[in-house]
């Protein structure tokens, strides 16, 4: 085998690992399903193209997840993803209560107005359930920014939902607490499944 | 619903729980950057056969070649465009992906620039934003495709006059005269409190970034009075400065459009009811009658004349918009996902559209870009000077 097919082969097995997670992650920052598939195209394309200089396979993940996020919030600089009409939200396989389920599509509906860095923030911190650290490696950014993009999009979100008449906008949690450090393995075990 | 974290974990696990399939996204990728890897290496041949052509020829450049290369022949005026014809080229340069494509169907790769964002047009060549893993830079292009980094930080500013350019690293913000690849007349200060610049007004530097308390925040530095002193902040957003830099325009109120002197940022007018959102962009024109205001409900053009008494766009097209740049005091040009619209002067007004250029159309007959490339954002890159 070239080293040509070997890197193909290595960057096959790395998509089929990883690419539903990525393309759930870019759902999350772009608000639908077809540009998180546009968006996750172009983070392998990037990805590939870096391959050989990315080395190691355990550094793949962290670069391609990064050109995820930088590439969705640069999309968004250029207003490329506003608000647009967004088919079903696709929540339908859980038994949720009724209610439960109309406030998460209210806090879905506000999380999608924000602006990407403070959605980026967002997703992870509490979806990938990166440290702030982790969150400012990430983005590029210092951690006194991702604080900053953090709290000001929980006082967004609440600020929206108390217009809504939701609870949870009442309750006293923007100073969230840091979450602790979570390794590498837990995270992809608990994150990514 | 219990607290606003758990609410959110909630709520994006439940939106992922089901998602579509994926087919082949990994052949595709290996495809798309097969094609980029030739594209570039295309590319890089040609820069370099016309760079040779350019040095054996001495500093004088004839032909075709010449006067492609000639900044004023590409930013001649722009002649009133027939009106139900679909152009054939972009009537202003674009940023496509990491290619600018030129008005006269040129392409220059930006082989060097990470995550190009913006651009520039400057009399010299173009200036060009990237978005890097720590932060913001800001590139020289030269009309030969040369790609020379010029300053990083978290912010950069260029003024409208494409020389002055600005920006803040490590707590410092620092303004200079672009000449070149060089940078002269620099001045620096400090304080402002991880404020940076975001444009010039008034012969100043105008701040912003994220106060106490994470409001967005505001300010004016006037390298010429010397180190930054605190003004009054205020102001909700500062959006744009007019083309004279004589006023700035902002939102202040949930949605209002205010009209800014520079000097104090005190609102001097304001038109409410306009319908801004949190990513309205605005757009003056450069004989200071219009605004476009941008965002993802559309473009709208305001008459600045009568906008403050009687609030009301003029002129407004409902499709979703991303960046816009004005040609001349009539003429606009904005981004439409893969279109590029341009409006300008017509018979049924004093602003009706006129025409309509695919960038996808573009990529039929100029190149092969079947790539995520193609897929990429278009921004028009306005001509500054």
């Amino acid at each position: 085998m070239d080293a040509d097919s070997s890197m193909e082969a290595e960057f096959r097995q790395f998509v089929a690992a990883r690419s539903a997670a990525l393309l759930r992650t870019a759902y999350l920052l772009v608000g639908d399903w077809a540009h998180a598939e546009d968006l996750l195209q172009a983070t392998l394309t990037k990805t590939y193209l870096a391959w050989r200089r990315l080395g190691e396979i355990e550094s793949v993940e962290p670069y391609a997840r990064r050109v995820l996020v930088t590439t969705a919030t640069s999309w968004w600089r250029r207003r490329w993803h506003g608000e647009r009409p967004t088919a079903v939200i696709p929540d339908r396989a859980a038994p949720d209560r009724f209610d439960e389920r109309i406030e998460r599509q209210a806090l879905w509906r506000h999380v999608r107005a924000l602006p990407a860095r403070q959605r980026a923030v967002l997703v992870l911190r509490f979806y990938e359930d990166l440290t702030e650290a982790e969150t400012a490696r990430v983005l590029g950014v210092a951690v006194g920014t991702v604080k900053s993009q953090c709290a000001r999009a929980l006082a967004s979100l609440r600020s929206q939902l108390a217009e809504g008449g939701v609870e949870a906008a009442s309750r006293p949690v923007l100073s969230a607490a840091p979450r602790q450090a979570v390794e590498p393995d837990q995270r992809a075990d608990a994150g990514r499944a | 619903m219990g607290s606003l974290e758990s609410a959110l974990r909630d709520t994006f696990a439940a939106q992922v729980r089901t998602q579509p399939a994926l087919e082949d996204v990994a052949g595709r990728a290996v495809v798309s950057a097969g094609r980029i890897r030739l594209r570039r290496r295309v590319l890089g041949a040609a820069a370099i056969a016309v760079s040779v052509a350019l040095v054996s020829a001495g500093v004088a450049v004839f032909g075709e070649r010449g006067r492609a290369a000639d900044p004023d022949r590409l930013a001649g005026p722009t002649a009133v465009p027939d009106l139900s014809h679909t152009l054939a080229a972009p009537p202003v340069d674009l940023l496509v992906g990491r290619e600018i494509r030129r008005t006269d169907g040129t392409v220059v790769a930006l082989a060097l620039v990470p995550n190009p964002n913006r651009a520039w047009r400057t009399s010299d060549g173009w200036l060009v934003e990237s978005v890097e893993t720590l932060g913001t830079g800001l590139w020289f292009v030269d009309l030969a495709g040369k790609q020379t980094a010029m300053v990083s930080g978290e912010k950069v500013a260029v003024a409208p006059d494409g020389v002055r350019i600005a920006w803040s690293r490590a707590g410092r913000v620092s303004v200079a005269d672009r000449v070149g690849t060089a940078l002269t007349r620099t001045a620096e200060t400090g304080g402002t409190g991880g404020l940076g610049p975001i444009g010039f007004a008034a012969g100043g530097v105008v701040l912003g970034g994220t106060g106490a308390g994470g409001a967005d925040t505001y300010d004016m530095w006037f390298p010429a009075k010397g180190a930054y002193a605190v003004g009054p902040r205020g102001f909700d957003r500062i959006l744009a400065a007019n083309a004279a830099g004589t006023r700035l325009f902002g939102v202040t109120g949930p949605d209002c459009l205010a009209e800014i002197d520079p000097d104090g940022l005190r609102v001097l007018r304001s038109a409410c009811g306009l319908g801004l959102t949190i990513g309205t962009h605005a757009y003056p024109s450069p004989d200071g009658r219009w605004v476009a205001l941008v965002d993802a409900d559309g473009m709208s053009l305001y008459d600045l004349r009568t906008v403050w008494t009687r609030p009301g766009a003029t002129a407004s097209y409902p499709t979703h918009a991303t960046n816009a740049a004005w040609l001349d005091a009539t003429s606009l040009v904005f981004c439409s996902r893969m279109t590029v619209q341009l409006i300008g002067p017509g018979p049924e007004g004093p602003i009706r559209a006129v025409g309509l250029i695919s960038t996808s159309d573009l990529t039929q007959v100029r190149y092969t870009l079947a790539s995520a490339e193609d897929r990429d954002p278009v921004a028009v890159i306005p001509r500054l000077g």
